[in-house]
């Protein structure tokens, strides 16, 4: 039998950590949001950042560091819920000397880059197939050029 | 010995004696009341670590190979074996990985698992799962330390992590023989907790989830098991293999083994973890349920009862104190000793929720706040109800709602239950005796009425406190009792304790059906049900308002007592009483008085009904009829007593509350019939007692019998070699009988001894291994039992030391071999050696228990101790037939017929609290009479204390002083009626009591001697005795007739023919 992969345990320590903070093992903010990445305060007031930030009349939009700011000062503007979730994964997925990188190693800034954008990808995986599907779907119901009724901003 | 009516023995002679009251002792400064806390534990993620390690059989029992499995939910992810590769031989090693190999298991060191296993399922909120788990985690730590903190008492677990230093450690306190508690420490660095605490929120620390099946299925089943019999209980697919092959070779049958070990733990958890599922008790976690008394807790949590302690208007300290002070366990005392007499064995139905539901306790559980009333008018309606109550009024369940009182008596000559330490024993026993007392003595309103239907003579009442519930808590909510919906509970309109009592009798019913049916699975798993039922029910109807938790430190702490005086004193105790979450001392000292009283009303109607008692115990009486009377007339009387109690059941299904117990029925095939059948009793004492049939050619059918000061010795023989002369037993000794095999022959040998007519010579000669040096077997599971190895462990490597947890085997010395192998020495403080100073025996664990006998020593002094001075199961068993009921007269060893009530005249009192939970502790290694938390005397009484205790005293100040460890001037001071610290009067009285009971023993002894010597003067005369024992027959003549006091060189002569 293989040893268990050390990667599985660890994403669970992770949660584990989150849960202990939450001080529940079903976080929810009322929102719907259930990522615990992504969620802030001691149950049962649970909130997540995105909701937090509208509560104290903050941007919900934050800047992203795509490859993590100790690599490349590049941004990218995200939600903060998925920034935190992403982030999350920063932290817990990459190999620490790749995401801390202290002695600015080029090869592994380009490494983080890379992995910060495969990591945006991730996020916007099925999200073509959902617009493909939903323009479908029109088509079946308004026609052909359906979206010329609607003021689509381009 | 006649039996004497309670008038008769009433004027019976007067023995002063100090007696002995519960206390309440608190640390000053400290907030008694507790609020609840806010926060309900994170529950468990649903990973598990289930392991289990095999070690050598030598004194370290150092680990060779562990087993585990790491599961997430009911996947393994990671199923193998752990070793420690100091302990494998290459060989060893290779077959090992060899094995792994070949069955796709995991192989790590110990240090690896440690810190990516063991740590790992920490980590990830899992739980530890193991059967005994503080042995285990004895043998991982790379070393241990003591505890402190709130685990004060137990150890602290350290593991070996290599570099990584930053893991907490574990630490594991014994509670009791079936249940631990454990806890990590606080991990250094920041935690999610740590940064939630520095928000201002108040979430306890992460101690991690350990669940320890032997505690876990004492709980859920009311059973102490070994892994074995759990799993055959449980029916397992893996049950628990035996094996021969520990701390041999490492073979692969053993490896096989090991696996199956964790698989069957496993098995059982799930098994278990259903069952626990099944009573729907959302609010209590699985791995909190350490104990009977964790079911009832959480059934009351459940429906949101809170605890008396976080109530606004709990009671001040003083009132405890008084309450505290009326509080007596149940009764066990024997009435007809060692005499053969048919009887009918009852016992009351439930007795403790019983009492609960005729009392109306469940209102006080659930009042909001409790009123008391203690005005002139209050002592005058008790005294009223105390003068008119009768015996008849008892039948009436409303009389019983009345109880609610507890009251200020004079004692002059009353029957009540006096703690003292009877016939010099050190050990505080409860027994039923008339007391004279000059100082007041609080007790319970129940406690004095069962003193008027047993004498007919009321307690003079001082004063009286009524109490009353007020209000309702809030939040109460309904719950479904064991998550069955045909049974919901609402604690606002229901009594908790008569729906529990409906229920179980419903599943019983229905399980009777099922038996009937012959379906064998539902039954098993309604009567598993029902048992679980009666579980709760009794710890939710008395343990828990008990509990009190001892914690013993190094050092001693200073406390105020709150004793009867109601005034507080401090004084200074190593043993410190945390009580527990429902602790209600109110509602606990009620539940036992009117449990007792119950047993009283038995016994009045008894004895009205030309019937006596054999033994009671708690909540059972052995019926014997007083005079000669056919089967069916005694059926008869004892029917009626039986149909007296028919009004007070206050459950759904109407019966009496007094019921006939199995054993009475005839056996067919190993099975219970419906007929009566002539049952016999034989009681040497509290808890030793023998039910049993005769056959046709006399021989005696055991029923049941007592394991009762036999549990701790290790069984001389297999089952298998038991002798061919003894009847093998008609059913499942262990199970039906309640002995094991060895301890069946035993009782088989006093009873065949008894229906022959020679009840005091006992034939143990050919039981197999009684030759044996008679030996115990127990854990080192405090610091105080494993500091006993300190002189063993000095210089030695941390494997190679008797660690936590781990075996050792205690033995019993011989007082009389001693003093012929060694002349009695000085000791070092030159104090003579008296009885204490025997040595204690113990050895480090061995298989072989009789070579570890080769390796003895002196737990005090690490003296090696040869095998002459030890003794056999024969030595240690011989007088087992005898053993004394010191509470009571006409109790000693040859004495049989009716015992008496003793009469009390009280010289003293003094407080003590709950010894602590370590009576299995006491019971295999001696008594220890450090155990028992003395909180001393009152400071109140001591001005008349000096007085009495010197001029009372037939022993000379110089030796009290020495015995007592008092200093001269401290005994001076009291002389001149100075004051003195509080724990002086009481160690003077001890002393005092210490030697009086000396006293008492060495005349007790030379009574017994003298009528051996009779005997056998009567059988070889007196003049070829005196030639045996080269004694002047004239010397012997005198002292015979009492008219020369035998000097010990006379005593010496006399012992030597016998």
């Amino acid at each position: 039998m293989k040893k268990i992969d050390k990667k599985v345990f660890e994403r669970h320590k992770r949660l584990e950590i989150d849960y202990r903070r939450l001080q529940t093992r079903n976080p929810a903010c009322p929102c719907g949001e259930r990522n615990p990445a992504a969620l802030t305060g001691i149950f049962p007031n649970i909130i997540c950042y995105e909701c937090l930030a509208k509560k104290e009349g903050r941007s919900t939009i934050e800047q992203n560091h795509v490859a993590g700011r100790h690599n490349n000062p590049i941004k990218t503007p995200l939600p903060g819920n998925p920034h935190r979730i992403i982030t999350r994964e920063q932290e817990t997925d990459w190999p620490t000397e790749t995401f801390r990188n202290p002695g600015k190693n080029t090869f592994l800034q380009d490494a983080a880059m890379i992995r910060g954008t495969l990591l945006l990808n991730k996020l916007l995986k099925g999200i073509p197939e959902r617009i493909e599907w939903l323009n479908k779907h029109m088509q079946e119901k308004e026609g052909e050029d359906w979206w010329k009724n609607y003021p689509i901003p381009k | 010995m006649e039996e004497l009516s309670y008038s008769e023995v009433n004027s019976s002679s007067l023995e002063p004696r100090p007696i002995a009251i519960r206390a309440f002792a608190w640390p000053p400064k400290k907030k008694f009341r507790k609020p609840e806390k806010r926060w309900n534990p994170l529950p468990p993620s649903n990973w598990y670590l289930v392991f289990d390690s095999e070690t050598f059989t030598d004194a370290a029992q150092q680990l060779r190979v562990g087993t585990y499995q790491l599961l997430e939910g009911n996947m393994v992810h990671e199923e193998g074996f752990f070793y420690d590769p100091q302990s494998l031989t290459a060989e060893e090693l290779s077959l090992l990985e060899s094995y792994a190999e070949s069955h796709d298991k995991t192989i790590r060191t110990l240090e690896e698992f440690i810190r990516e296993i063991f740590f790992g399922v920490f980590e990830v909120g899992g739980t530890f799962l193991g059967f005994n788990m503080g042995f285990d985690f004895s043998r991982l730590a790379a070393s241990h330390t003591l505890a402190r903190g709130n685990m004060q008492g137990g150890f602290s677990f350290i593991f070996s992590l290599g570099e990584d230093s930053r893991q907490p450690a574990i630490r594991v306190k014994h509670l009791n023989a079936k249940a631990s508690m454990f806890r990590l420490t606080v991990r250094p660095g920041r935690s999610p907790e740590k940064r939630n605490q520095e928000k201002g929120v108040e979430i306890p620390h992460y101690r991690g989830y350990f669940v320890d099946l032997k505690s876990l299925a004492a709980a859920l089943l009311g059973r102490t098991d070994s892994l074995a019999s759990l799993t055959d209980f449980l029916d397992t697919k893996h049950k628990k293999v035996e094996t021969d092959e520990h701390g041999r070779t490492l073979t692969r049958q053993y490896l096989k083994y090991a696996l199956n070990d964790v698989q069957a733990t496993w098995e059982c958890f799930e098994i278990l973890r259903s069952k626990y599922d099944n009573l729907n008790l959302s609010q209590t976690l699985i791995s909190q349920i350490s104990s009977e008394a964790g079911l009832g807790k959480a059934n009351l949590k459940e429906m949101g009862v809170k605890p008396w302690r976080s109530l606004p208007q709990a009671f001040s300290l003083e009132r405890i104190g008084i309450i505290l002070g009326t509080y007596g366990g149940g009764r066990s005392e024997v009435n007809l000793r060692r005499t053969i007499a048919q009887t009918l064995y009852c016992d009351f139905l439930s007795t403790y929720p019983s009492t609960c539901v005729l009392m109306g306790i469940w209102q006080f559980v659930i009042a909001q706040m409790i009123e008391c009333r203690d005005d002139d008018a209050a002592t005058e309606e008790v005294r009223h109800f105390l003068d008119k109550v009768s015996l008849e009024d008892f039948q009436k369940p409303e009389t019983w709602q009345k109880l609610h009182a507890i009251v200020l008596v004079q004692a002059e000559g009353d029957l009540l239950p006096v703690r003292a330490p009877y016939g010099g024993e050190r050990t505080l026993t409860l027994g039923l005796n008339y007391l004279t007392s000059h100082q007041p003595l609080w007790i319970t309103l129940a406690d004095c009425c069962e003193a008027k239907i047993l004498t007919g003579k009321t307690p003079k009442v001082l004063k009286a406190i009524m109490f009353r519930p007020n209000g309702r808590q809030r939040g109460l909510k309904s719950i479904l009792l064991a998550g069955n919906p045909a049974y919901p509970i609402d604690p606002k309109k229901d009594d908790f304790y008569k729906r529990l009592i409906d229920l179980r009798n419903e599943i019983k019913k229905s399980k009777d059906k099922a038996e009937k049916d012959g379906n064998q699975e539902l039954a098993f798993k309604l009567d598993a049900e029902q048992k679980n039922l009666k579980i709760v029910a009794n710890s939710a109807a008395y343990g828990i308002f008990l509990e009190l938790n001892v914690t013993r430190y190094e050092k001693k702490r200073k406390v105020i007592c709150y004793g009867s005086e109601g005034e507080g004193f401090p004084t200074w105790v190593h043993n410190i009483e945390e009580p527990g979450r429902y602790f209600h001392p109110l509602l606990g000292t009620w539940i036992t008085a009117g449990a007792r009283l119950l047993l009283a009303l038995a016994q009045r109607l008894c004895e009205e009904s030309d019937l006596t008692w054999i033994f009671a115990d708690t909540d059972s009486l052995a019926i014997t009829p007083k005079q000669e009377m056919t089967f069916e007339a005694f059926i008869q009387k004892v029917e009626k007593v039986r149909e007296w109690f028919a009004p007070l059941n206050p459950y759904s299904k109407k019966e009496s509350l007094l019921k006939l117990e199995d054993v009475n029925f005839k056996l067919e095939n190993g099975k219970i019939t419906s007929d009566l059948e002539p049952l016999f009793a034989f009681a040497v004492s509290a808890k030793r007692t023998a039910l049993f049939n005769i056959d046709g050619q006399g021989c005696p059918i055991i029923r049941k019998a007592s394991a009762h000061a036999l549990g701790h010795l290790l069984r001389p023989y297999k089952e298998k070699e038991a002798p061919k002369t003894i009847l093998p037993p008609a059913v499942k000794v262990k199970d039906k009988i309640g002995v094991e095999r060895w301890q069946y022959d035993l009782w088989y040998r006093i009873l065949e001894a008894a229906l022959e007519g020679h009840s005091h010579q006992v034939k143990l000669d050919d039981l197999p291994g009684f030759k044996k040096f008679a030996v115990s077997q127990y854990a080192a599971t405090t610091p105080k039992l494993l500091s006993w190895f300190d002189k063993y462990n000095e210089g030695k490597p941390h494997r190679e030391q008797v660690r936590p947890f781990g075996f050792l085997l205690s033995f019993f010395a011989d007082k009389k071999k001693i003093s012929t192998e060694e002349e009695p020495s000085e000791n070092t403080e030159g104090k003579s050696e008296s009885f204490d100073d025997f040595p204690r025996p113990v050895a480090p664990f061995n298989k072989d228990t009789q070579a570890a006998a080769e390796k003895c020593f002196d737990r005090e002094t690490g003296k090696a101790i040869p095998n002459a001075v030890l003794k056999t199961y024969r030595e240690v068993l011989s007088q087992y037939h005898l053993h004394p009921e010191k509470k009571f007269l006409n109790g000693n060893f040859l004495d049989s017929g009716f015992t008496q009530h003793r009469h009390i005249l009280e010289t003293g009192r003094e407080y003590i609290g709950k010894e602590a939970n370590r009576w299995e502790e006491r019971l295999y290694t001696g008594e220890d009479p450090e155990e028992q938390i003395h909180y001393g005397t009152s400071p109140f009484s001591q001005e008349t204390a000096g007085k009495e205790i010197l001029e009372g005293s037939s022993t000379s100040h110089r030796a009290l002083a020495r015995e007592s460890q008092t200093s001269r001037n401290e005994f001076s001071r009291l002389r001149r009626g100075q004051k003195v610290k509080a724990g002086t009067v009481a160690r003077i009285r001890q002393a005092q009591s210490r030697i009086a009971a000396e006293q008492r023993q060495d005349i007790e002894y030379l009574q017994q001697l003298l009528e051996k010597v009779q005997a056998r003067c009567k059988e070889t005369g007196l003049r070829q005795f005196s030639k045996e024992a080269g004694i002047d027959p004239g010397n012997l003549s005198k002292i015979l007739h009492g008219m020369r006091k035998p000097s010990f060189a006379d005593v010496a002569k006399l012992e030597k023919p016998l």
